[in-house]
Order: structure tokens, then C-alpha cells, then sequence
């Protein structure tokens, strides 16, 4: 049978056709923002552009080695040559580590260790007039800081200025203080003005013992108390340090003092109690196990214990009190612990991947809800008794996980960690079957439908592979900026083109096509008649699907005629079967009951029904709209703080043609937007084409709200 | 009590306030130098003309990533925040922009007190000179060091004050507290954690330095904003950087 009348219906969600242009790039040594090393194009560089050649090709630009300053003994991976040398450096083509005098140790001043090389820690030392104490072996920055403040300490005891003097120091600095004379011209004292000395004679170092241990010193006891070292510590009277404070260690009254507190007065002890909840009675502070730390005693502040304590210093809790969930009641949140925050338009607690059940990653998927266009992740940190907002890259380029800690710290109660998580989206478009796209490795989610590349499988048993895996977190555009790629982006992977073939009937003409109604367009349709608007409106996509691919489903009453339906879409036949199952290879049989004779009626006309991308209009609809918006910042969408999206950012238009025998285009007819956003349009194929009107005057708006 | 007694009794007491006076003088220069900072002491004159300037200096610098005239910077809050490692390429690396931080800030500190240098030395030399000195100072170098809690700027100019006797002076130093020399030990280490992972973890340094505060404020961009603060001095450092960004799209 000839195909009498052709039209074809181009529809498509179409936003915006972009242009994209190549400019060419290279290595600039020096930009004109000031930047060393990028690849910019010519008219961005200030000196030294070498075209069509990236910085990581060239000699000067390399950073593939390390710049060394000789002379303070520092390295330095990452720089570009041309910076270093220019700098003063000197570069060289090896890695740090290969560098006898890149390698860092542990170097301990006084009572700070931090990691140095050795000629670095030298000329500190030297600076401070004192042994270099370098560890070459500690390369790790814990291990190295867990030795300061480990230096045994004692009481100093020194004539200066003919007055008996005693400091509370290490060893080494006492040593230092032997026979010193400190001018205002050497030394780091300089400070000291007038030209004048200072003698210090016969230090002497008492090891394990305080200033206020009996007959060493003036110093005598007090209730004073300083912050050193995170903990609180009771200072005598010359403001020497004494032992870690405990209240039980010091009182007015002399006659209730007993050895033990004359002991802890005396000798350098550890701690004797240990600080629970809101203490004002010890100075233990533990920073980590025990959240808190000395701090200024403000009475009522936050974290601060009711009782006073002796001196100004108190270990203060460093937990946070933050209302999270708005609910106008502040939660307590451990020091350390971190919690995601509840920002307008995102999906407030993400659990780590694997804790996801198919309950939560349906409601992840729900793009009218969560990742909104101007929405933003954000982790909250409880640290210092502060609740920090740390925002997430933009975009959603990053979302925030969370997880609860408490059984493995073997905890009571929930103590949560959040981190802003990179949210891989652009891997999600490799992806090609449903078990890859929705796993616990990635964060996608599959609409089933169209594909990528537009292949249209028939089979049933490639149904998994008949879809599209989409970002489960609809990533953000910057679609406000003019010269965004946003536009482009939504139409790239977003735009589809459905073509929808009628046949006229055998008296018809194509020219009375536009007096017929929808209805019957939906009857004397074969290819692809689900993109026609209420197409199978009566019938679920399952009912559909047994209708078409299964012999003897009957329809509830009546006939085809009854309903917005074809009896031959899915059935098929091929002008030669050696050739790809495409338009141009199609032909339709002859309609017999539930069969479709094909040329010479081979009786295989049953085995050419084929599985369809979708059954009904609305099936379509969804799909093309879910892949269209969850593609990015696509589409008309409510943003975060609730505006609605703009129409004119989502169009499907329809397009009419008449088509010759071979397929091509015969004549145009008219071009209707059939939808603008959510809003459908009456008029479908209106001859006169009165919608076009009105399309031309859809400007695509929106507006942008910058959250903070 | 006659007035003859009267009299004895004042010239004792005005006696014993000299040699109180005098005694305070000799053994609390300080005291000497607040009283009469000029007199007898460039030191302490050079250390008052200056140190505003330095520290105004710093100041400035911590707020701008350690370059007083930023190129290539990030507009944050009113302040060019200088890149301190960079890339203008999405999903790639940054390289250093300033390989030797410390040596850099020394430096820049040194031009920008140049000038004042040079006029608090006019200054010191006219007002000796009013004071009937004879002064003579030799050209000398600016050396700037940032050291563990403290800047030191040391003047190699020496100076001759003769009046009647002679006295020299090799050098000054003029020393400020600052915890600037550490934060940029952790600015580095966070530039070499940006520079090859991308990123760094502000908790890291902020476990180990419990007086630290570190805000890691990521842009829109992707530029990341770091800034570094001592809670009890309120110093503070503050740079930029941008590695691996992502585009808003593919």
C-alpha cells in the first residue's frame, strides 16, 4: 500500500540555539591580569606568547620540577620555572624528595616544633640563639607537633639586676640565659632602648621544680590562673607558670593547707582531676575527647560552667548550639562534629551512597523539589564552640553527605559528619544501561526512553539499555550570564525531534489534513504517534504495551475509532529486509484483524511488532521533560526561594510538512507551539498558523537570587 | 623651725629626688626612652617613627595575600586578594604564582617602608642636630625577617652622635609581634595541598593549631578564598586560589 499523504510533525523542547566559535590558544608566560604561566589566547598575554602550545610543553613554563632558594634552605614543588628563576630560585628537574636539601624533619624552637629543612631550622635556630634541634626522621606534621611543649621545664633561678629572678622554662633556655648580656644593638631584645646592658649571672636550672617552691624564689603561690598550652594552668605570684589548675590545690585560709597541696606548689606534677561536663574546678581541658578548652570565664556566656572558678580561666565547652532544622530550637552538636545544612531548594541530609534505600534515591530523583535552579550545599562545622558554614562548590558541583559516627566511636548518641561530596554528574551521560546508572557507585538515575546517541532498540530484552542516565543531582548553570554555555548545554542533550507520520486516507487529500481531528490524527497514525497531544489519554502505558505487543488484548468498548489511538503503531514492515530498520526502510502492511500483512504476506508480519519508547502522549511528555531538567538548570523550574521559571526557557513546537513519496519535504506548512512551560496551548495544527504570533513574542526571562 | 632649716630640708629632699632621678635613668632605660625618646636614644626614635608603618604594612599585605599592588587577584569584600597558585584551565592544577612567600612579603615590606626609612633617618639625624649633635649616618640596607612571633626590620645604617663624647651605632633593629610568619608556613602547606590535590582540609591545621582559625569560602567561580586568623592575637591571612575548577556545565 502507498503512503498517499505524508506530514511530519517536528516536535521538539527546544531552548536556545547557541553559536560556539575557536579561538586560538597558547602559552603566555606573563598575562595581562598578571598571571604567570596560563594558556590564553594573544590578545590576553602580556609577554612571551608561544601559540598553539600548552604552558606544560614548554621550557620555560614547565612546573615539572622544584625551585630552591639556596640560601634559607626552602623548596618548592609546582612553580614555573620562568617564576622561580625570576624570583631568585634556582630550578631544578627532579622532584623535591630527590633533593639532599629539600627533605624536610621535625624542628623544634623553644617550645614550637613545626616541619623545616635543616638549613631552615639552622637559621632559626641561629636566629634564636640557640641548638638547632632537628629531627630529620619525623617527616610527619602530627608526629611533629606532638613535641612541643614536651621539653622537660623546671625553675630558673638567676641575679638579674642584682634581684633574684626565677622563670619557669625549659632547660635549654635557661642554659641560654648563663652569662648573657643583653644590649639594645645585638640581640633580638632590641626592643630595649638607651644603649644600655643587662647582666645575668649563675642561672640556675632546677629540674622539676617550681618558682614557688620553698626558698628558690619571691614567687609565691596564687589563685591566678593563664591559658597555656590549651589547658589552665595557676600562675604564681611573679606570673610564672605553677601546675595544670585544680581549685582543691589552693585556698585563702592557710591553716587548711596540707602537704599535698604544698607539694603541687612545689614540684611539677600532672594533672590531678579531670574535667567533667561544665567544670569550673578544673583546668584539664582535653580538646579532643573532651570538647573543651581554657578560655576567658564569662558568666552565662555558651559553654560556660554556672560556678565561677578561682582565677579569670575556665575549660569552656566548645560544643555548638545551632538551630539546623528551623524549628526554633538550638541543637547541641559536638566539637569536631559536622552536620549538612537545610539550604532552600536543596535535599537537606544526604546519607552517604551506600546507606541509600530505592525509597530515598526515588525521592533524590523528584527535580521539582530538590536541586532547584540557585540552590547551593553547605556543611555546618562545629569547631571552637562556632558553627561554621562551609559552602559547597557551586552548581552542585558538590552536594553534602552525611553519616553518623556514633557506632564506630562506640558512642550514645548520633555524632555526624558531613562533607561537601564532588557530584559527578558528567560521568552520568557514559553510562548507557540502567544497573551501572542507579548503583551505589554514582550518583545518576535512569529515564527510561530516549538514548543519547538515538538508537531505538526493538528488542525487548535491550529494554535496560533503552534510556538516558541523567545526574541524579541536577547540576546549576550560571544561564543569567551572557556569554554562558548554559543555553547550549540544555539544548545539546535536551532537544528532541520527534518525527510523527500520518497516513491520509486512500480518498483523502493532504490538503484537507487540517480539518481533521486530533483524534483521528492519533487513528491514522504509524510511526511514533505517542508525541501527539492525548495520544492513548485514555489508557494506562501497560495496558498499551499488552495492547500492541500482545495478540488478543481488546479494547474496553468499541473500536480504534472510539478512542486517541492507532491500531497500527507498532507493527511494522520493511521494504528489504537486508537493510537497517530505519524511516527510510518502512512500509506499512496491509491491516488484517490483529496482524499486518507485509508484501507478499510472508505470515511474519506478528513477529514485527516491536517494543516502542513510549505508549501514551503523557509517557512521552514526562520522559523528554524529566531528561530535559535534570540535565542542568533547564527548562522551566521554580528556583530555590521560590520564583517560578520563566516560559519561555521550554517550548515544544510542532512543525507541519508535506512530504513526497521518497520522504522529503513536498511543501511547508505551518510551525505551532503546541506547549510553552507547563501551559498547553489549543490550536494543534491550526492551518493558519495563529500561534506563531504569539512564539515570537516568548521572550526567555528569568531571575536570579544570589543566596548567601 | 627657722627658715635656714627649712631651706636645709628642701635642698635635701631636692637631693634625694635627683639622685632618685638619676638612679631611675640609669637602671630603666625604657623609662628614659618614654620620657625623652629622642634624646639619647635613635633606637628607641627609630622604633617609634617606624613600627606604625610597618605594622600598616603587614596589615595590609595579610589582607591582600602578601602583595601591596596585587596582579592577578580576587575582589573579596573590597580587598584584592592576590592568587597565590592559579590556573585558568577547568579540572586542572594551579601552579605557584609566588614561589618564596616569605621572601616576597620580606621584600615587599622593605619597598613599602623605604621611604619612611629615609625620612624618620632626616628626621632623627635634624633633631640630634637640634639638640647640638654632631651626626654622621652611613648608608646602610633595609633587611627584613619574618620569624617565629615577631618581624624584625633591621636598619644596617650606622649612625655617629658626638657631642662631646662619641657614641656608634651598627644597626637598629625594630621588632613587632606577629604571628605572620607561622601563618604563612600553613599558607604554604595549603598551596601545596591546592597545588597537587586540588584542595586542603582547613580541620587538618586546625587540629593541630588549636589557636587557629582557617575558613576555606569557596566562590562562585571556584575560586577559593582562605582565610587564616589567630584567635587570640587576631592576626590574620588572607589569599586566594584556584585549582581544579569545574565549570558551571561540562
Amino acid at each position: 500500500m502507498k503512503i498517499k499523504n505524508y506530514f511530519i510533525i517536528c516536535i521538539g523542547i527546544l531552548f536556545v540555539v547557541f553559536t560556539t566559535f575557536l579561538v586560538s590558544a597558547g602559552c603566555c608566560e606573563k598575562t595581562k591580569d598578571g598571571f604567570w604561566c596560563q594558556d590564553v589566547t594573544e590578545d590576553q598575554c602580556e609577554t612571551n606568547f608561544l601559540s598553539t602550545t600548552s604552558c606544560a610543553q614548554t621550557t620555560f613554563c614547565t612546573s615539572a620540577g622544584t625551585c630552591v632558594d639556596s640560601a634559607k634552605g626552602t623548596c618548592k614543588e609546582n612553580s614555573y620555572k620562568i617564576e622561580c628563576t625570576s624570583g631568585g630560585g634556582t630550578w631544578e628537574k627532579k622532584d623535591k624528595n630527590e633533593i639532599a636539601m629539600c627533605r624536610e624533619g621535625c624542628c623544634i624552637i623553644g617550645e614550637s616544633a613545626d616541619l623545616r629543612t635543616s638549613v631552615e631550622c639552622q637559621q632559626l635556630a641561629s636566629d634564636y640563639g640557640i641548638d638547632i634541634d632537628f629531627r630529620a626522621n619525623i617527616e610527619d606534621l602530627g608526629a611533629c607537633s606532638d613535641l612541643a611543649y614536651t621539653k622537660e621545664k623546671g625553675a630558673c633561678v638567676y641575679e638579674k639586676n642584682y634581684a633574684t629572678t626565677c622563670e619557669f622554662i625549659t632547660k635549654e633556655d635557661c642554659n641560654s640565659k648563663k652569662s648573657v648580656s643583653l644590649t639594645d644593638e645585638g640581640g633580638i631584645r632590641g626592643l630595649i632602648g638607651g644603649g644600655k646592658t643587662e647582666t645575668i649571672e649563675e642561672a640556675i636550672f632546677h629540674s622539676g621544680l617550681l618558682c614557688t617552691a620553698p626558698g628558690l624564689s619571691d614567687c609565691a603561690v596564687s589563685s591566678e590562673t593563664i591559658c597555656y598550652n590549651d589547658q589552665v594552668y595557676f600562675i604564681d605570684t611573679c606570673g610564672q607558670n605553677a601546675n595544670v589548675y585544680d581549685s582543691r590545690m589552693y585556698t585563702e585560709n592557710e591553716n587548711q593547707w596540707t602537704k599535698e597541696m604544698r607539694d603541687y606548689w612545689t614540684y611539677v606534677k600532672e594533672p590531678s582531676c579531670t574535667v567533667s561536663g561544665l567544670d569550673a574546678s578544673c583546668g584539664n581541658c582535653n580538646f579532643w575527647d573532651g570538647g573543651n578548652t581554657c578560655g576567658a570565664y564569662k558568666k552565662g556566656a555558651q559553654g560556660m560552667p554556672t560556678q565561677r572558678p578561682l582565677g579569670d580561666y575556665v575549660c569552656k565547652d566548645l560544643a555548638c548550639y545551632y538551630d539546623v532544622n528551623d524549628d526554633g530550637k538550638e541543637e547541641r552538636y559536638e566539637h569536631g562534629e559536622s552536620v549538612c545544612a537545610e539550604s532552600e531548594g536543596t535535599f537537606f541530609h544526604i546519607p552517604q551512597v551506600k546507606e541509600r534505600s530505592e525509597i530515598l534515591r526515588e525521592e533524590l530523583a523528584d527535580i521539582t523539589q530538590y536541586n532547584l535552579p540557585g540552590s547551593r550545599y553547605y556543611k555546618l562545622q562545629c569547631w571552637n564552640g562556632v558553627m561554621k558554614t562551609i559552602p559547597c562548590r557551586e552548581y552542585r558541583n558538590e552536594v553534602c553527605e552525611e553519616m553518623d559516627l556514633a557506632d564506630e566511636l562506640d558512642l550514645e548518641e548520633e555524632y555526624m559528619q558531613a562533607s561537601c561530596v564532588v557530584n559527578d554528574w558528567r560521568n552520568c551521560f557514559e553510562i548507557t544501561n540502567v544497573d551501572d546508572c542507579e548503583n551505589d557507585k554514582v550518583d545518576c538515575k535512569w529515564i527510561p526512553g530516549y538514548r543519547f546517541d538515538n538508537q531505538n532498540f526493538k528488542e525487548r530484552d535491550k529494554e535496560d539499555e533503552q534510556g538516558s542516565c541523567v545526574p541524579l543531582y541536577t547540576p546549576g548553570f550560571d544561564f543569567w550570564e551572557p556569554e554562558s554555555d548554559a543555553h547550549a548545554l540544555c539544548s545539546l542533550n535536551s532537544l528532541v525531534i520527534e518525527n510523527v507520520i500520518y497516513e491520509q486516507h486512500f480518498l483523502g487529500n493532504r490538503n484537507d489534513f487540517g480539518g481533521v481531528s486530533t483524534e483521528d490524527a492519533a487513528q491514522r497514525c504509524f510511526e511514533n504517534c505517542y508525541a501527539i497531544p492525548d495520544y492513548g489519554v485514555e489508557f494506562t502505558a501497560s495496558f498499551l504495551e499488552d495492547f500492541h505487543l500482545n495478540n488478543g488484548k481488546t479494547l474496553p468498548s468499541g473500536g480504534i475509532r472510539d478512542y486517541h489511538l492507532s491500531g497500527r503503531e507498532g507493527y511494522y514492515c520493511l521494504k528489504d529486509r537486508d537493510e537497517p530498520d530505519t524511516i527510510d526502510n518502512l512500509k506499512v502492511g496491509l491491516e488484517a484483524g490483529n496482524e499486518i500483512q507485509c508484501a507478499a504476506g510472508d505470515n511474519k508480519d506478528s513477529d514485527r511488532r516491536r517494543v516502542k519508547l513510549f505508549y501514551t502522549y503523557d509517557q512521552w511528555l514526562n520522559s523528554v521533560k524529566q531528561r530535559a531538567k535534570s540535565m542542568g538548570d533547564c527548562g522551566v523550574k521554580e528556583n530555590a526561594v521560590g520564583t517560578s521559571g520563566q516560559d519561555g526557557a521550554e517550548l515544544i513546537t510542532v512543525i507541519f510538512q508535506k512530504l513526497k513519496q521518497d520522504g522529503s519535504v513536498k511543501e511547508n506548512g505551518t510551525v505551532e507551539t503546541i506547549w510553552i512551560g507547563d501551559k498547553r496551548i489549543d490550536g494543534y495544527r491550526n492551518v493558519d498558523g495563529g500561534l506563531e504570533e504569539e512564539l515570537d513574542n516568548i521572550e526567555p526571562s528569568w531571575e536570579y537570587h544570589k543566596l548567601e | 623651725m627657722g627658715k635656714r632649716g627649712q631651706v636645709t630640708i628642701f635642698i635635701i629632699i631636692a637631693i634625694i629626688i635627683i639622685v632618685i632621678g638619676i638612679l631611675i635613668y640609669a637602671f630603666y632605660p625604657q623609662i628614659q626612652s618614654i620620657i625623652n625618646p629622642t634624646s639619647k636614644n635613635p633606637s628607641a626614635f627609630l622604633q617609634s617613627c617606624l613600627e606604625d608603618e610597618i605594622e600598616e604594612t603587614i596589615e595590609i599585605l595579610s589582607l591582600q595575600g602578601g602583595s601591596m599592588a596585587p596582579e592577578g587577584y580576587y575582589l573579596y569584600k573590597g580587598n584584592k586578594l592576590k592568587y597565590l597558585c592559579y590556573t585558568n584551565q577547568d579540572y586542572q592544577l594551579c601552579g605557584l604564582q609566588i614561589s618564596f612567600l616569605e621572601n616576597h612579603i620580606e621584600s615587599e615590606i622593605k619597598n613599602a617602608i623605604l621611604d619612611k626609612v629615609n625620612s624618620c633617618l632626616e628626621e632623627l639625624k635634624e633633631t640630634f642636630e637640634e639638640e647640638r649633635y654632631s651626626v654622621n649616618i652611613e648608608e646602610g640596607d633595609i633587611v627584613v625577617e619574618l620569624l617565629p612571633e615577631r618581624v624584625i626590620t633591621t636598619l644596617t645604617h650606622k649612625l655617629t652622635l658626638t657631642k662631646g663624647d662619641t657614641a656608634r651605632y651598627d644597626g637598629f633593629k625594630i621588632i613587632l609581634e606577629s604571628d605572620l610568619y607561622r601563618l604563612l608556613g600553613i599558607t604554604e602547606s595549603i598551596l601545596e595541598w591546592e597545588s597537587n590535590y586540588g584542595e586542603a582540609e582547613p580541620l587538618l591545621y586546625m587540629g593541630v593549631y588549636h589557636d587557629l582559625d582557617i575558613e576555606k569560602l569557596k566562590q562562585t567561580d571556584d575560586t577559593k578564598v582562605y582565610i587564616l586568623t589567630n584567635i587570640n592575637t587576631k592576626d590574620k591571612f588572607q589569599f586566594a586560589s584556584r585549582s581544579l575548577p569545574f565549570p558551571p556545565g561540562y
